[in-house]
C-alpha cells in the first residue's frame, strides 16, 4: 500500500517536472525562431536570446531527469547481465541502484554549495545579467527528484520479484 | 602514491565492469570519474568539478542544438513520416529484385536524417518494414538483416546527434561534420542496396517480385514528402551557408515541423505531447551522457593516459594506417556492446588526441569512427542492433538475423577500407562550408 503510494507520488512528480521541461523546450524553440525572424526581417535581434536559451536548455535537461529515469530512458548495457540467474541480477541491480542514489545525493549536496557560491559571487549571464544561482538550485531539486525516481525503480524491481 | 596511469587503468577497468552491470552509461562515467579524480587530485576538487561539469553541460548554448533537432525528428516521426517514407520508397523501388529490402534501406537512410540513434532507427524501421516484408514472403534473414543494417545508417546522415556531440567535445564545426556525413551516408546506402541486389540475384527465391506501381502512384507518393524535403533543405542549407547557427537551424526545423502538420492536419494533440515528452527524455539521456563523459574525461586527463597513449602510439613502429586500424579495432569491439553515442563519447578523450597526433583530419576521423561503430552494432555474435531487431521480431532467432547482417558486414568492411584510402569522400563537401 505504502509502496504504491510512493510510486504514484514519484510518477506524479516526474510528470509535473517533465511538463516544465517540455514548456522550456517549446519556449526555447519559439524564442530562437523569433530571434532569427527579427534579425533578418527587421535587423533587430532579440537581446539576451543566447542567455535565455542556454538557461532554458538547463531547465529541459534538469527537469526531465526524474521522468527519464522512471521511463528507463537511459542507455545501459544489458546484454551480459541477462545471462545471469534471476537472483544474481537482483543483487547486481540493487547495488547499481544504490550506487546511483549515492552519486546523486552527492550531486544534490554539491549543487546547493555551488548555488550558494554563485549567489555570493554574484555570477550573472553575459547580456541580461540574470543570476545563475536559481537554475543551480533547480538542478538540486531535480537531482532530488531523480533520487526518488531511482528509489521507485528499485522498489519496482523488488515488488515484481515477490509476485 | 600509485602512478596516475595505473589509477587511470584501474578506472577504465572499473568503468567497463560497471557498464556491464546494466548501470546507465552516464552514471558509470560520472561515478568512476568522480572517484578517480578524487583519488588523484583531491576529494574536494572532485566534488567541485562533478557539479561544475553537470552545470556547464546542461547550460551550454552549444548543446541546446540537441533538444531542438531531437524535437524536430520526433514531431516528424509522430506525423507518420516513417510510414510515408517507407511507402514512397516501396512504390519507387518495390518492383526491382529485392525491392522491398531496398526500399527499407532507402527509408532508413531518410529516416536517419531525423534520428540520431542506431537503436532507435532500427527499432522504428523494424516495426514499419518487417510486417510488410513478411507479408510479401521475403525470407527472414534478408528482412531482419536489412533492418538491422539499415538502422545503423541513423548516425551517419545529418542531422546526427553523434556528430553534434562529437563536434562539441572536439571543438569542430557541427555544420562541417553534418556536411561530411552526407556523401558517405548516401554512398553507403547505395552500397547496401547493391548488396541486396547481389544477394537476391544469387538467390532469387528469398525475395519474390512485386509488380511495378506505375508513374502516377510514384509521383503521388513523392508529393506527400515534398514539405518535409523542403524543410530539410531549408534547415540544412541555412546551416551550411551560415545563415543559422546549429541551434537556430534546429529551432526552425522544429517549428517548421510543427507548422506543416498544422496545415495538413496530421498531428494530433496527443502526438504533439508524445513528441515533446520523447524529446525531453532523449535530451536528458544525451546530456547526462555528455556530462558523465566530461567528468570521466577530466579524470582521464589527470591520469595522463590520453597523453601517454598518444605519445606511445605515435612512437609505434607502425605506419599511420596501422595505428588507425588499431583504433578502429577498439571502436569495433565497443560497438558490439554499446549504442554508438555512449561508445563514441567514452572513447573520444582517449583516441581523439591520438588520431590528431598522427595527423588525421578531425572531421574525417569523426566520420570513420561513426562507420566503425556502425559496423560494431551489426557484427556477429554480439552486435546490439541485432538484439534490438530481435526484440521486435520475436519469432526470428538471433542466428538468422546475424546470418542476415553478414553480407552487410562485408560491405561495411570494404567501405571502411575505401574511406581510409580516399578520405576525400568525407572531406569533399565540408571544404565548401562557410564557417
Amino acid at each position: 500500500m505504502k509502496v504504491s503510494f510512493f510510486a504514484k507520488a514519484t510518477t506524479g512528480l516526474g510528470n509535473v517536472f517533465n511538463m516544465i521541461a517540455s514548456a522550456a523546450l517549446v519556449a526555447m524553440m519559439l524564442l530562437t525562431c523569433a530571434d532569427v525572424f527579427m534579425r533578418y526581417v527587421f535587423s533587430k535581434p532579440i537581446l539576451g536570446t543566447y542567455d535565455l536559451v542556454s538557461l532554458m536548455g538547463a531547465v529541459v535537461a534538469s527537469f526531465a531527469m526524474p521522468y527519464t529515469m522512471l521511463k528507463k530512458g537511459h542507455v545501459a548495457v544489458e546484454i551480459l547481465i541477462q545471462c545471469l540467474s534471476k537472483r544474481k541480477q537482483l543483487i547486481i541491480e540493487t547495488l547499481t541502484h544504490l550506487l546511483g542514489l549515492a552519486l546523486f545525493v552527492v550531486l544534490i549536496w554539491q549543487a546547493i554549495l555551488l548555488a550558494r557560491d554563485m549567489k555570493a559571487a554574484g555570477e550573472v549571464t553575459p547580456t541580461l545579467f540574470l543570476p545563475f544561482y536559481p537554475i543551480v538550485y533547480c538542478m538540486a531539486i531535480c537531482f532530488f527528484g531523480l533520487c526518488l525516481a531511482i528509489l521507485a525503480n528499485l522498489l519496482e524491481i523488488w515488488t515484481k520479484r515477490e509476485k | 602514491m600509485i602512478d596516475p596511469i595505473h589509477v587511470g587503468i584501474i578506472g577504465v577497468v572499473l568503468l567497463v565492469a560497471l557498464l556491464f552491470s546494466k548501470f546507465p552509461v552516464a552514471f558509470c562515467m560520472a561515478l568512476v570519474g568522480l572517484l578517480g579524480f578524487g583519488y588523484l587530485v583531491s576529494p574536494a576538487a572532485a566534488l567541485n568539478i562533478i557539479i561544475k561539469d553537470f552545470y556547464t553541460v546542461f547550460s551550454s548554448y552549444g548543446l541546446t542544438v540537441v533538444p531542438l533537432f531531437v524535437f524536430m525528428g520526433q514531431i516528424l516521426f509522430h506525423t507518420g513520416i516513417s510510414r510515408k517514407l517507407y511507402d514512397a520508397a516501396f512504390v519507387w523501388f518495390g518492383h526491382y529484385k529485392g525491392g522491398l529490402a531496398m526500399a527499407t534501406v532507402g527509408a532508413c537512410a531518410c529516416f536517419s536524417a531525423i534520428s540520431g540513434s542506431t537503436n532507435a532507427t532500427a527499432a522504428t524501421m523494424a516495426s514499419v518494414a518487417l510486417p510488410e516484408m513478411k507479408r510479401l514472403k521475403y525470407r527472414d534473414d534478408l528482412a531482419t538483416g536489412t533492418v538491422a543494417a539499415g538502422g545503423s545508417l541513423g548516425i551517419l546522415i545529418p542531422p546526427s546527434v553523434i556528430f553534434i556531440v562529437y563536434g562539441i567535445m572536439t571543438e569542430q564545426s557541427i555544420g562541417k561534420l553534418f556536411m561530411a556525413g552526407i556523401l558517405p551516408g548516401i554512398l553507403l546506402s547505395m552500397l547496401f542496396i547493391l548488396t541486396i541486389y547481389t544477394w537476391v540475384s544469387l538467390k532469387p527465391d528469398i525475395a519474390p517480385r512485386v509488380e511495378n506501381q506505375g508513374l502516377k502512384k510514384k509521383i503521388k507518393a513523392l508529393a506527400g514528402l515534398i514539405e518535409v524535403l523542403l524543410l530539410f533543405i531549408l534547415v540544412m542549407g541555412g546551416l551550411f551557408i551560415g545563415i543559422f547557427t546549429p541551434t537556430e537551424a534546429g529551432a526552425i526545423g522544429a517549428l517548421g515541423g510543427l507548422l506543416i502538420p498544422l496545415v495538413t492536419g496530421q498531428l494530433s494533440w496527443g502526438g504533439f505531447v508524445d513528441a515533446l515528452y520523447s524529446s525531453t527524455r532523449t535530451t536528458c539521456m544525451i546530456l547526462m551522457i555528455v556530462a558523465g563523459a566530461t567528468v570521466f574525461g577530466h579524470f582521464l586527463a589527470v591520469s595522463t593516459i590520453p597523453n601517454t597513449l598518444s605519445g606511445w602510439v605515435v612512437g609505434l613502429p607502425l605506419p599511420h594506417w596501422g595505428i588507425m586500424l588499431v583504433i578502429m579495432f577498439f571502436f569495433l569491439i565497443g560497438g558490439f556492446f554499446m549504442d554508438a553515442l555512449g561508445m563514441i563519447l567514452l572513447t573520444i578523450p582517449i583516441f581523439y588526441p591520438v588520431a590528431i597526433a598522427i595527423g588525421y583530419d578531425p572531421i574525417w576521423f569523426g566520420v570513420v569512427i561513426v562507420l566503425v561503430t556502425e559496423l560494431g552494432v551489426i557484427t556477429p555474435p554480439v552486435g546490439i542492433n541485432v538484439y534490438v531487431v530481435n526484440g521486435i521480431a520475436r519469432d526470428v532467432p538471433l542466428e538468422v538475423i546475424f546470418k542476415g547482417t553478414f553480407p552487410f558486414v562485408l560491405t561495411l568492411v570494404t567501405y571502411l577500407v575505401i574511406m581510409v584510402i580516399f578520405p576525400q569522400i568525407a572531406l569533399f563537401l565540408p571544404s565548401f562550408v562557410a564557417h
